[in-house]
């Protein structure tokens, strides 16, 4: 039985148009029973197409196409035979990726003659080329070349591409390698699973070299005979070279790897003498479990025991150790670091400090995070703050050392957007097309739009304004750029480096995984994505930079600096009423995952009271449950307005917490074990394979089990079959629970932050800028209708950063008059009485360096008497001083500060940065200059701060909307549902969340606070441009106020031009 | 020589126990003598697609024919003669 072993699937990035699913698919309908995946250069499939092809029954066969640059155009197949060959393919690959440029690996003969142990050779381009050029010569000598390496190793590749020279030269090879002692095998150098294939490939091809199809002319090859061909058609050609088929099946029964690495996963973790790496964990556990805990419980002990015990059978502890490590180190250096994920419900992960929710207290569950039997690696993923998560991929680093520790990668796939621009391009549409379509459609809704555009059922949309203006081409092509945007869909594009993921190794990284160059200067970058690794059963450390965790270090520091106390939040009771009476309140601007717009809707509805009610908050929200409608069962649960039920009672102790509903992944596992007796470990595979099933053969395959199992436990047929509905519903969305708690707790920390230290908090929040959901302009309206005065920059007082202020400093005394209007929507008790001075970083044309430029000389040589003083002191350049004149930073000299503006120039002239010395300072006296009028101050401050320390901008129309009937956001709250009301804000989030039908939402705001937006489909189109071209709106409709949420359904959009412009953050 | 046929001649292929035997062209008849070569040529799918097998074909009087059958009409074709 003949076995393809030339074949490219799309990571041969832009050179191969199929899938390894779909090439493990193609191999089978072509009765093989193995498959070789040889990508160019790169092993970037090897772990995906493990995994299908074992999914498959089919034999995975693993190697690569090298292309070398010595000799030039010589390229050859290289397949491993072992676990020596998988070395000697990552040493290759790895040493050509870092030799070169990224993306222009450099593979030298002299490289694979030095790692050619475990190999199999297949030659190749420069034979081929040769015998096609009648340089008989040249192929001989090229096979003697590869021959001399590999010897008996080395196969001549025989492959019939139906061009018309195709079957003499391979009979020229044929004859060739026989002189040379050399066997032949026959390949069919594969880029497609099947015929159809060829047409994406042409348009990969056109996209890789930059040209159109019509511009493609010899890029291109003749025909499309490249897909995965049974042994029949092959040997239609080619039967008259037997031995090249035998040599094919003689080859593949040589090749045998798994690419487990599981044996030889961990890094070896040094502990003290007297210790094995169990003993020191089991030491540290308790050690840990005494500080945490105080008196251990029995609870506690059985727990600590139990999952000791496990980790000690499936040979974690040095995993352990390694997690541990990194966290003793975060926790010396002061970095917030906590993990989250399922490690969450461990109580080994929480005593070691890995962890920062206690899962005895919350009820979480161990076998959702860690199993005996479980195949791959537990997974801990380390939340760290933003600003030193640098400082512990270097601490990692140093400690393994780069031979043992690389980041992972992050496959870059095509997105609707880049494969709809990058498609139309290669089949010719011109370039406005492209932009338009682009830009104007929905990106998410291409491939639909094109069905529509061929259906010709266009209403009124984007969509007809796009079709109208195609040319004749352009829409004869439709079809077949409908087709080709489908299919390249999650296509790999290229490689980047992720986010956090780290990759360490027992063996040297090079001879276990194939790395290559990132981006970044000095930084590589392993082949393999996060999920691979974990296929592997490697080591792998989720170290993510959370800005959160950076917020919080800041106003805990600021905390201790300004009133002398550490606050230690690991520490707080999670049982402050007034936290919980800030969250219903929606008082929630700059909270950790409860801030953003739904969130906001769904807090009044839950009305959480007590921390495992922000837990499934945090778990709800998310689009997963909103679009799998299990938000709305639980929430009416809650309200009382429809019974608490469990379809079987078996259920109840499961679900009771959750009222009835299954809300966490952990239930899953619970529900299969009370229902259906499954063993823990069996019910973490269940929802992982329900988690990853793609069809519904894949979950039919998994009911049988569970019912077979509840029914032998007494439950009746129809029943165990709801639930197993129930929780195949769910496993597509869920969150774990602990990966929920540990959020929620951050979550509150945030809101003890906000609720007892808003200044701090304020200032941490606009310090790590960009985070979270809304623009600085919002935080700042927030902080204002707190009581908070957003203080404009000063040269005197500011900071790099921003920083608080207290009431009793002169700038500080505030008028309080307008806090009235918010106490209907914040309570008294939290309006604050200290203020943030804007930084001197948050002005536009200042960057850190001279920020702190000014902050040092000011420390040095004492306060600035003038702006001359500052000019002359601080060498800035033009631009810089006239924004900081003009957000008012030399305010407190008493000048004019258009006046200023005439002097920048000069100044700058004048300044230390500027050699030439020789122009005096003052010339010309500027004219007398009208002050600037407070609109132009605001407009200011938008424009150069984004910042407005003066009044919100609706403030300047009020009079006028007023006059209009127009509401404020606060006045909204006394107003019936189901009444017309006019609102008018600028629009500072607009969300068209896929989950939504259409929906569109929009947050505006005013001087008074923020206005929900609910835009339906038809409004919406209708509407459209209205607000694609305004940033304030007015708009009307009917108010609806349910449970508590207030928001206006528009019927009516009108745009308002306002003075300054707004930065609207959009969202999906 | 070589005669490539602006406007190919259609053919008729005739065969004598599955092997092709001879070509007819016009009134003409031609006994094939070898096939030299079969290749296939599929292009510009996304505009004209051009689908076609062709045959380099040896006749008795040693003359070589480049022949195409249009893989969709099924239609044969001589599109090039070689004296």
């Amino acid at each position: 039985m003949y076995v393809e072993l030339h074949c490219h699937s799309h990571y041969s990035f832009l050179d191969g148009a199929s899938g390894v699913e779909d090439l493990a698919d193609a191999a089978i309908g072509a009765g093989m029973d193995a498959l070789a995946l040889t990508d160019t250069n790169g092993l970037y499939g090897a772990v995906r197409f493990w995994n299908a092809a074992r999914e498959r029954g089919l034999r995975p066969i693993f190697g690569c196409e090298m292309r070398l640059v010595d000799p030039d155009g010589e390229s050859l197949v290289l397949l491993a035979q072992d676990r020596a060959g998988w070395t000697s393919l990552c040493r290759i690959v790895s040493a050509a990726q870092l030799a070169g440029e990224k993306s222009r690996p450099r593979a030298t003969l002299g490289l694979i003659a030095d790692n050619s142990e475990g190999l199999v050779a297949l030659c190749g381009g420069a034979a081929r080329r040769s015998v096609g050029a009648g340089d008989e010569d040249g192929a001989r000598e090229a096979i003697a070349r590869l021959a001399a390496i590999f010897g008996e190793r080395l196969y001549v590749e025989l492959v019939d591409d139906w061009t018309p020279s195709a079957l003499a030269a391979c009979d020229a090879l044929a004859a060739l390698a026989a002189e040379q002692g050399v066997g032949t095998v026959v390949t069919n150098d594969v880029r497609y699973a099947r015929p159809e294939g060829r047409r994406l490939h042409d348009v990969l091809r056109c996209i890789d070299a930059g040209v159109t199809l019509d511009e493609a002319g010899d890029l291109l090859p003749p025909n499309g005979e490249r897909w995965l061909k049974p042994e029949t058609l092959l040997r239609e050609r080619l039967g008259h070279h037997p031995e090249a088929f035998a040599n094919a099946r003689r080859i593949a029964d040589g090749c045998d790897l798994d690419l487990g690495f599981a044996s030889q996963r961990l890094p070896g973790f040094a502990v003290p003498a007297e210790h094995t790496a169990f003993s020191y964990l089991y030491a540290l556990c308790q050690e840990g479990a005494r500080a945490k805990y105080g008196r251990i419980t029995p609870a506690v002990s059985k727990q600590l025991a139990h999952e000791l015990d496990v980790i000690n059978r499936a040979g974690l502890s040095e995993f352990f150790l390694i997690n541990w490590d990194i966290v003793r180190f975060c926790r010396e250096k002061r970095i917030p670091a906590q993990g989250r994920g399922s490690a969450a419900d461990s109580i080994v992960a929480y005593v070691l400090d890995i962890t920062k929710v206690d899962p005895i207290a919350h009820d979480l569950l161990f076998e959702r995070f860690l199993t005996e039997d479980s195949r791959t690696m537990p997974d801990i993923d380390l939340d760290i703050a933003t600003n030193d998560r640098e400082d512990v991929i270097q601490f990692v680093y140093g400690k393994y050392g780069e031979r043992y520790a690389a980041m992972v990668c992050n496959v870059v796939t095509y997105r609707a957007r880049s494969a709809s621009r990058e498609v139309a391009k290669a089949l010719g549409f011109r370039d406005e097309t492209i932009d338009r379509m682009a830009k104007g459609i929905d990106v998410y809704r291409v491939a639909e739009l094109a069905a529509t555009f061929e259906s010709r059922e266009v209403a009124r949309t984007d969509a007809a304004d796009v079709l109208d203006q195609l040319d004749e081409r352009e829409r004869e092509r439709l079809p077949v750029f409908r087709e080709i945007v489908t299919a390249i869909a999650d296509f790999p594009r290229h490689l980047s480096i992720h986010n956090g993921g780290m990759l360490i190794t027992a063996l040297p990284l090079v001879d276990t995984v194939p790395i290559e160059r990132a981006t970044m200067p000095g930084r590589n970058v392993v082949q393999f994505d996060k999920r691979d690794v974990e296929d592997l059963g490697l080591i792998k450390m989720d170290l993510l930079g959370l800005r959160t965790l950076s917020l919080i270090k800041d106003a805990v520091a600021m905390i201790e600096a300004r009133h002398g106390a550490r606050l230690d939040l690991g520490t707080l009771p999670l049982d402050d009423p007034a936290v919980y009476d800030l969250l219903c309140e929606v008082d929630t601007i700059g909270l950790f995952q409860v801030e953003s717009r739904a969130q906001a809707q769904a807090l009044p509805r839950v009305r959480p009271r007590c921390f495992a009610d922000v837990v499934v908050e945090v778990a709800i929200i998310r689009p997963g449950p909103l679009q799998g409608n299990m938000v709305n069962p639980y929430i009416h649960r809650r309200q009382g307005r429809e019974p608490v039920t469990y379809a079987h009672p078996s259920l109840e102790p499961v679900l009771k917490e959750t009222l009835g509903v299954i809300l966490f992944q952990e239930q899953i596992l619970r529900v299969a074990m009370a229902v259906a007796g499954f063993s823990p470990s069996a019910a973490d595979r269940l929802r992982r394979a329900m988690s990853r099933a793609r069809s519904a053969e894949d979950m039919e395959r998994l009911r049988e089990p569970f019912v077979q199992g509840a029914l032998a436990g007494g439950v009746d047929a129809p029943t165990a079959n709801e639930i197993f509905r129930q929780i195949a519903a769910f496993a597509e969305f869920g969150f774990c629970k602990s990966h929920a708690a540990a959020f929620a707790l951050t979550a509150y920390h945030t809101a003890h932050l906000k609720l007892y230290y808003p200044a701090e908090f304020t200032v941490a929040l606009l310090n790590n800028q960009p985070m979270g959901f809304y623009s600085p302009a919002v935080i700042a309206g927030d902080a204002k209708r707190h009581g908070i005065r957003v203080l404009p920059v000063d040269v005197n007082v500011s900071a790099a950063k921003a920083a608080v202020e207290a009431e009793d400093s002169p700038d500080a005394l505030a008028d309080r008059a307008g806090l009235e209007d918010h106490s209907k929507t914040i309570s008294r008790h939290r309006i604050c009485r200290e203020h943030v001075r804007l930084g001197l970083e948050a002005v536009r044309g200042l960057g850190t360096a001279e920020a702190e430029a000014i902050v040092a000389e000011r420390a040095a040589g004492g306060p600035f008497v003038s702006f001359d003083d500052l000019a002359h002191r601080v060498g800035l350049k033009e631009e810089a001083l006239r924004n900081l004149a003009l957000v008012g930073g030399f305010d407190r000299f008493g000048e004019p500060r258009r006046a200023l503006l005439w002097r920048a120039r000069d100044a700058h002239r004048a300044s230390p940065a500027f050699t030439r010395r020789e122009l005096p300072l003052g010339g010309a006296a500027p004219p007398a200059l009208p002050v600037l009028s407070e609109r132009e101050r605001t407009a200011l401050d938008y424009r150069l701060t984004g910042i407005p320390t003066g009044p919100q901008v609706m403030g300047y129309y009020r009079e006028e909307l007023h006059r209009r009937g127009v509401l404020r956001a606060v006045d909204l709250a006394d107003r019936a549902h189901g009444s017309m009301a006019t609102v008018a804000g600028v629009v500072v989030v607009k969300q068209h969340p896929g989950t939504a039908k259409g929906h569109v939402f929009l947050l505006l705001e005013d001087e008074t606070g923020l206005v929900n937006i609910i835009i339906r489909p038809a409004t919406y189109q209708r509407c459209k441009r209205v607000l694609d071209a305004h940033s304030a709106v007015v708009i009307s409709g009917a108010l609806q106020t349910v449970d508590g949420v207030i928001s206006v359904l528009a019927r009516r959009i009108e745009g308002l031009d306002v003075f300054v412009r707004i930065v609207t953050r959009s969202w999906h | 020589m070589t005669r490539l046929f602006a406007e190919p001649l259609p053919a008729r292929l005739e065969y004598h126990e599955g092997e092709l035997h001879s070509l007819r062209i016009g009134t003409a008849r031609l006994v094939v003598v070898e096939v030299v070569r079969r290749w296939r040529v599929e292009a510009e799918w996304w505009a004209d697609h051009v689908a076609r097998d062709y045959m380099t074909v040896r006749t008795a009087d040693g003359t070589l024919c480049d022949i195409y059958g249009d893989r969709r009409s099924g239609a044969w074709w001589l599109q090039r003669i070689m004296d």
